[in-house]
This record gives structure tokens, C-alpha cells and sequence, in this order.
């Protein structure tokens, strides 16, 4: 039975991807792809990895396809949309074809020739687990063993955002988002939206002893926050600039100060004093939950949103 | 030793406390909280290059969890080389960008300027090849941010381009860490090369993640990416790239081939990057010769130089451990000179385009009469691009020749005496523009001279490196488990 699930499971999901690729429409390519984000995830929690799994329905399929569906409203609006050009061009597309079966037959290979580890780290994990301060052994890697990673993949949204913000155009551009006037998305939204947000705080909460987590609980505020912008409820425009800002970088601000008051009491980097580690993962994570939704939001709103006052008048260089 | 003191945390807490401060505060505010955290970047680097010349190697444990279970930095002979190389070559362009720049671009170049930083200062002290990942990322974004900040046309789709191909090459690396983990179950560096062994896994996992860094570094043929990007951004911006960024990859490139011994597995590999290498000298400097536009010329030239520092991989041989150490003191002094050498003539390049208002080389007719001190820094860049005595780059190349008359391998001599003569004809193609003059009446801008001394003082250092040598030399060769994997 579970066999014929896998089986079911692996088909749909390689004829999801084909379909994806090989649409001549963007749209459908684009539906596909989301599509293939939510099997992918059902893949994942079949290989036992349900933190994955999350993290890709969150973000692969939902932040991603929003964000794929928007650029391809914006192309289609300002009439860059040119309907032969996503055509595949044959040499291009044979050769596209040819490497990518090559890298499968290699990594085949390889994944078929690997021999047993010869260092357990899951050994190590679950020995220095009780010292970690939570009880899930991802939160724990992700936020004790090697927070130095974390702290610099949270560095990387910032620098997303700024580099988004940096490449906005001077000229103030009309929200291309007028809010959609429908009165049941009003209704359901009130029903929708507070049960989002504690859908994200239970994933937030449910981080330090079973999947979950900042970046799954932000990714679920991050939709609720779109979905409010999509009914025309903009939280970018309820918040001024400075608190917007603020809201990006509190994630970032409090895991650095968190680091660095270790520098200053003595400790390495990043180590937790004794006992408060736990509270203190917490404390990173509810500022991590907030950004990450603020973050994706902004990548989101980026190419609506006014520009910063202080770009007025920037000219070029000197 | 005190924890409190090491430098090292502090090499990654300022520039990334720089980045959100400088995100914050007022723009007016910025430069000045900027020129604050330059100063004490120096000087920790300072710091740690002391520390490291004393006490050897420093390991630091991040969160106190000691690898493979948490994350290791090392601050060895190289990577020390390398904190101080960028520190010095970063703190010039943003002393430059601050001059260059008007409030407004300044301000948002401060944070952007201070990612990159922390993301070469982790590459430089990882320890850990799933952290070299994350900084690999960190960088990307932090250069196509600065690539895309000219904000014209031509350097959005440059960025675009470049992101792709940057992108490109760190999933292919991500993969290969990946494959390596599942074959040993640990992504630090130090025990990864004590359980490697040659499977098929190993040698997936090493071919990808060579691609994707050679993509990274802009080997020949995978170099197209780069002109538009290093030529089409702002002054400080294409010194920053040329000098600095492309030089991560290529480090973490030569880390993995030493560490695991990959020169000694797959020595045919090693002839294949130097062909490439080869490929990039000799198409890099004839395209350096067509250019039509200044920084072109530049950025094709950097396209040449990475192909010198890449023979630096044929030439790190098992069978002679004499010459493998003069090609690796060769490649690294290639690698210190051109940092210096290229960020001052992208800098002396920038100063002339600034007084022409255009880009192109014919309108350069006058300026070596109109500013002889800007001529005169790009000159002294090229003597050492050229690689001509004194500079560090005749001394770098003057290694590498001699490793390869000792391997035998003479067919590297030939290309780098092309190399050489093709160099001096698009450095000195440069110097026959600035000579001619024109009918028509100069309308010159005059730039600051502070920018032209900045420039001068970058060209100044890659010649100094000529008779300095010896310092960054015996750094490198300072004992660690990068050494002990020489052959």
C-alpha cells in the first residue's frame, strides 16, 4: 500500500514538473510549479522530514508561486508579456535537456555509491540535546548548534530586502493592487486571518519540541499579511516607513545582541549563558517570526510599495 | 587565551552591526558611524594578524559547540593574509565611495558595503562547508545589490546576470556539500579530510562543487557574466568586485583542492584548470584589447589575471613539493598583487571617466597632460598587471615561471610570457589615448584630489608588494592543516 502511495506520489510529482517546463502558457507553467511545491512537501513528509516539508509548502509553493503569480500580473500589465518569446528555442532546450539528464545519471551514481558515514553527527545531536535548551533536534540545530549559520541566512532576507528596496524605481508608481472589492474574501478574511495568526504562533511555539519554527511560523504571518494587502488592507501603508524598517530588521537586530552580549559576558559568540538558553531561543524567534513576515510581505509589495523619501532627487554617482 | 580579546568575533559582529546601523540611523549620519567601524575593522585585523604570527592558528568554537557538531572558525596563515588584504583594499574604496558618492547613494552603499564585508570576512575564516555556503550566498547578494545600485538599464541586466550565474554556481556547490555530507556524515573541513576517501560520492560531490566556484570566480569560459557586471557598476563598486569578491571562490576553490588533496586524486583535473587558466590569459587580454570602452578594458584584464592565478593548480603537484610551494607562493602573491593592483586602476580609471564625463577611450585625448597623477597611479597598476620589476606582480610571476622550469611543465613559460606581452599592449593601447590630442578645446572636470590620491595609493601598494614580498609569504607558509596537506 505505502509502496503504491510512493509510486503514485514519485509519477505525479515528475509529470508535475514536465508539465511546469514544457507549458507554452507562463500561467499554467506557474500553477504547475505551485502544484509541485505541495507534492514535493507530501514527498518529504513521506521521507519522515515533516520540518522540511513545512518549510517547502510555506515558502517553495506559497511565498514563491505568490511571488511568481505577481511578476507575471506586472509583466502582463506593462505589456512585457510578449507571447512568443517564452517559446523554447530548440537548441536551447536540447541542451537544457542534455545536461540536466547528465546531472541525474551522476548524482545517481554518486547517491548509489555512497558508503555509511563514517561520523554519526545525529549521535552527537542527541547527546548535547538536553544542553540545547529546546527538545527538537532541528530547532536546536538551527538555533544552538549552529545559530552562526542561522544568524547569517537571516543576514541574507535582510540584505534580500535592502537589495529590493536599492533597485526601486524613483518615480512613485500607483499600487497595482487596487484590493479586490468582494464581499465573501472580506467575510471569509475575518475568519481566515485571525486563524492564521495563531496557526503561526502554534508553529512558533511548537518549535522547541516538535516541527516548527520561526521560518514556517513567519512564512504563515507572511501569508496573512498578503492576503490582507490582496483585499486592500495595506499593512505598509498603516505603519509609517521607520516602523516598517524597524519591524524588517528586529529579527536580524535581537539574534546580533543576543550574539554579541556572549562576546561581552566572555562566552564565544552566539553561546547562550547557562540555563537561559531556552528562553533566549524563544525570545530570537518571536523577533525572527515578526521580520520573516515582514520580510516577505516587502518582497512581495516591493514593486508596488512608494519609494523612500530619501530617494527623491537621488541622482547617479558623484 | 581571553575570549573577550580575540579578534575574531569581532571581525563578524562590527561589519554586520554596521549594516543594521547604517540601515537605521539618518543618511548624515552614516558615513561618519561608517568611518568609525572601518577604523576598528583595521584594527582588529591587525589584531588578528599579530595573534596569529605569535600564538600560530586560532580555532574558535562559535556557541561553544565544537565541531563537527557546531560550527569551527580557523584563522590560519592564509585566511589571516586574507582578512588583512580585504580590509585594507575595502577600507580605500569606501574612503573612495564616500567622496565619490552623493548623500543620498552613500547612504544606501554603507549597508550594502558592510554585508559584503561580513561575508568575506566568514569566507575567509570558515571553517565549515556548509557555513562557506552561507557567506557564498551573503556575498552574492551583497555584489549583485551593489552591481544593480548604478540603477541604469545596462547594469540591471548585468546584475540579472550576473545573479543568475552567481546562483548557478552556488546550487551546484550546495549540492556537492550535500552528497559529501550524506558520504561522511559531517560538513567541517578539518574532519571531512581526515575521513575523505576517493568514492564515486567524493568525486560527484568535488567535480560540482568545482564547477559551480570555477562559475563563481569567472574562469575561462565561464567568465561572460563578469565584464558587464565589474564594468558596468559604479567606480567603487567594480574595484570592490574585482578585487575582492571573485578572489572568495577562487579561496575556497584552492582550500578544498589542498585540504583534500585533491591535486594528488586527480591530477589530470589539475592540467584541465590550467588549460582553462591558459584560455582565460590569452582570450582576457586579446578581448582587453578590443574594448572600446575604458573600464571594459579593465574588466576584461581581470578576466586575464584570474587565468594567471589559475596555473597556480597545474603547477601544485604531488611529485614535487618544491615547486608546488613556489606555485602556491606565486598564486597567492598573484592574487595579493592584483587586489591592490586592479582595485587602484579600476579607481585611476574611474578619476579619468569622471573628468571626460564619458566612458569611452578616444575621449581621453589630453589627460596625461591634464592629470598626470591620475596617469601615473593607473601606470604604476599596470607595471605590476603587466608584471614588470618592482612590483608584486614580477615577483608572483617570477615564481611561477620558476615552478614551472622545475616541474618541467614548459608549456606554462610560453603562456605566461603571451600573457605578458598582451597585457602591456592593452595597458599601454590605454597610455596612446591619454597621449593624442584633439582640436577641439578640453572641458575637463576637475575631480577631488583626494579621490586621485586614493587611487595612487592602492597602485603605491601592489609595487610596494615587489619589495614586501617575503611578509605575505612567510604568512601564508605559517603551520596549519592547510600546510600540512601541501604536497
Amino acid at each position: 500500500m505505502n509502496l503504491l502511495i510512493d509510486l503514485t506520489l514519485l509519477t505525479g510529482i515528475l509529470a508535475i514538473a514536465a508539465t511546469s517546463l514544457l507549458s507554452r502558457s507562463l500561467f499554467q507553467s506557474v500553477i504547475f510549479f505551485i502544484l509541485l511545491g505541495l507534492t514535493l512537501a507530501l514527498g518529504w513528509i513521506r521521507l519522515g522530514a515533516p520540518d522540511i516539508a513545512l518549510a517547502e509548502a510555506a515558502i517553495g509553493a506559497g511565498i514563491t508561486g505568490v511571488l511568481l503569480l505577481d511578476t507575471l500580473g506586472h509583466l502582463k500589465k506593462t505589456g512585457k508579456l510578449d507571447k512568443d518569446e517564452h517559446r523554447p528555442s530548440y537548441p536551447r532546450l536540447l541542451l537544457a535537456i542534455l545536461s540536466s539528464v547528465t546531472l541525474v545519471v551522476l548524482l545517481l551514481w554518486a547517491v548509489f555509491h555512497q558508503p555509511t558515514p563514517a561520523i554519526q553527527l545525529h549521535l552527537l545531536v542527541e547527546e548535547a540535546l538536553p544542553d540545547s535548551g529546546v527538545s527538537h533536534q532541528i530547532t536546536a540545530v538551527l538555533l544552538n548548534f549552529r545559530s552562526y549559520d542561522t544568524l547569517l541566512e537571516v543576514g541574507v532576507l535582510v540584505l534580500a530586502v535592502l537589495v529590493g528596496l536599492a533597485l526601486q524605481t524613483d518615480q512613485h508608481q500607483q499600487d497595482s493592487l487596487p484590493g479586490l472589492p468582494n464581499p465573501l474574501l472580506h467575510a471569509c478574511l475575518t475568519l481566515l486571518v485571525p486563524a492564521m495568526l495563531i496557526t503561526s504562533m502554534y508553529l512558533l511555539w511548537a518549535g522547541s519540541d516538535r516541527p516548527g519554527g520561526a521560518f514556517q511560523a513567519g512564512a504563515m504571518l507572511a501569508a496573512a499579511f498578503i492576503l490582507l494587502h490582496l483585499s486592500g488592507i495595506k499593512l505598509s501603508a498603516q505603519l509609517s516607513h521607520r516602523m516598517m524598517q524597524f519591524g524588517l530588521l528586529l529579527g536580524f537586530t535581537v539574534f546580533l545582541v543576543v550574539a554579541t552580549s556572549s562576546v561581552i559576558g566572555g562566552r564565544p559568540l552566539l553561546a547562550y549563558p547557562d540555563g537561559g538558553a531556552g528562553l533566549l531561543i524563544l525570545l530570537i524567534e518571536l523577533a525572527l517570526t515578526l521580520s520573516i513576515g515582514l520580510i516577505l510581505l516587502s518582497l512581495f509589495t516591493i514593486a508596488n510599495s512608494p519609494p523612500l523619501s530619501s530617494r527623491s532627487g537621488g541622482s547617479n554617482g558623484h | 587565551m581571553n575570549m573577550i580579546l580575540s579578534p575574531i568575533p569581532w571581525l563578524l559582529v562590527i561589519p554586520l552591526a554596521g549594516a543594521v546601523l547604517t540601515m537605521l540611523i539618518p543618511l548624515n549620519w552614516r558615513s561618519p558611524a561608517s568611518m568609525f567601524g572601518l577604523l576598528t575593522q583595521l584594527l582588529a585585523s591587525l589584531l588578528l594578524g599579530y595573534q596569529v604570527s605569535q600564538y600560530g592558528t586560532q580555532i574558535y568554537a562559535m556557541a561553544d559547540w565544537q565541531a563537527p557538531l557546531g560550527i569551527a572558525l580557523r584563522a590560519d596563515g592564509l585566511a589571516t593574509l586574507f582578512i588583512l588584504m580585504s580590509s585594507l583594499v575595502a577600507t580605500a574604496c569606501a574612503l573612495y565611495a564616500h567622496l565619490y558618492l552623493n548623500l543620498t547613494k552613500r547612504g544606501h552603499f554603507w549597508p550594502l558595503l558592510w554585508f559584503l564585508w561580513a561575508s568575506l570576512n566568514g569566507i575567509w575564516l570558515a571553517a565549515d562547508t556548509f557555513n562557506l555556503y552561507v557567506g557564498l550566498e551573503l556575498l552574492t547578494f551583497a555584489a549583485v545589490g551593489l552591481v544593480a545600485f548604478a540603477s541604469d538599464e545596462r547594469s540591471l541586466e548585468a546584475s540579472i546576470r550576473y545573479l543568475y550565474a552567481a546562483l548557478l554556481g552556488s546550487m551546484a556547490y550546495l549540492l556537492g556539500v550535500a552528497l559529501l555530507y550524506g558520504a561522511q556524515g559531517t560538513l567541517a573541513m578539518d574532519s571531512l579530510a581526515e575521513t575523505w576517501h576517493w568514492g564515486p560520492t567524493n568525486q560527484v560531490a568535488i567535480t560540482l562543487i568545482l564547477g559551480g566556484l570555477l562559475l563563481k570566480t569567472a574562469v575561462f569560459p565561464m567568465h561572460t557574466w563578469l565584464p558587464p557586471a565589474h564594468g558596468g557598476a559604479l567606480t567603487p563598486v567594480s574595484a570592490l568586485l574585482s578585487a575582492l569578491v571573485i578572489k572568495a571562490s577562487f579561496y575556497i576553490l584552492l582550500r578544498f583542492w589542498v585540504e583534500f588533496e585533491v591535486y594528488r586524486h586527480l591530477p589530470s583535473l589539475s592540467q584541465l584548470l590550467g588549460v582553462l587558466g591558459a584560455g582565460a590569459i590569452i582570450w582576457g587580454g586579446w578581448m582587453a584589447l578590443k574594448q572600446t570602452h575604458l573600464k571594459m578594458v579593465v574588466a576584461y584584464s581581470t578576466v586575464a589575471q584570474i587565468g594567471y592565478i589559475s596555473l597556480m593548480f597545474p603547477l601544485l603537484t604531488a611529485e614535487n613539493s618544491e615547486a608546488s610551494l613556489m606555485a602556491y607562493h606565486g598564486g597567492i602573491l598573484m592574487l595579493l598583487a592584483h587586489a591592490f593592483a586592479k582595485a587602484g586602476m579600476f579607481l585611476a580609471a574611474g578619476n579619468l571617466i569622471y573628468c571626460t564625463g564619458k566612458p569611452d577611450l578616444a575621449s581621453l585625448a589630453g589627460m596625461s597632460r591634464y592629470r598626470p597623477l591620475n596617469i601615473f597611479a593607473f601606470g604604476l597598476a599596470g607595471v605590476s598587471l603587466m608584471g614588470l620589476p618592482p612590483s608584486g606582480g614580477f615577483n608572483a610571476k617570477w615564481l611561477l615561471l620558476q615552478s614551472s622550469f622545475l616541474s618541467g611543465q614548459w608549456w606554462w613559460i610560453v603562456v605566461l610570457l603571451i600573457g605578458s606581452l598582451l597585457s602591456a599592449a592593452y595597458i599601454f593601447r590605454v597610455f596612446a589615448y591619454t597621449y593624442q590630442e584633439t582640436e577641439a578645446t578640453d572641458s575637463f572636470r576637475r575631480p577631488p584630489i583626494t579621490i586621485e590620491l586614493i587611487a595612487l595609493c592602492l597602485s603605491v601598494a601592489s609595487i610596494l608588494l615587489g619589495f614586501l614580498s617575503i611578509w605575505p609569504v612567510n604568512v601564508v607558509s605559517l603551520p596549519g592543516p592547510f600546510m600540512e596537506a601541501m604536497p
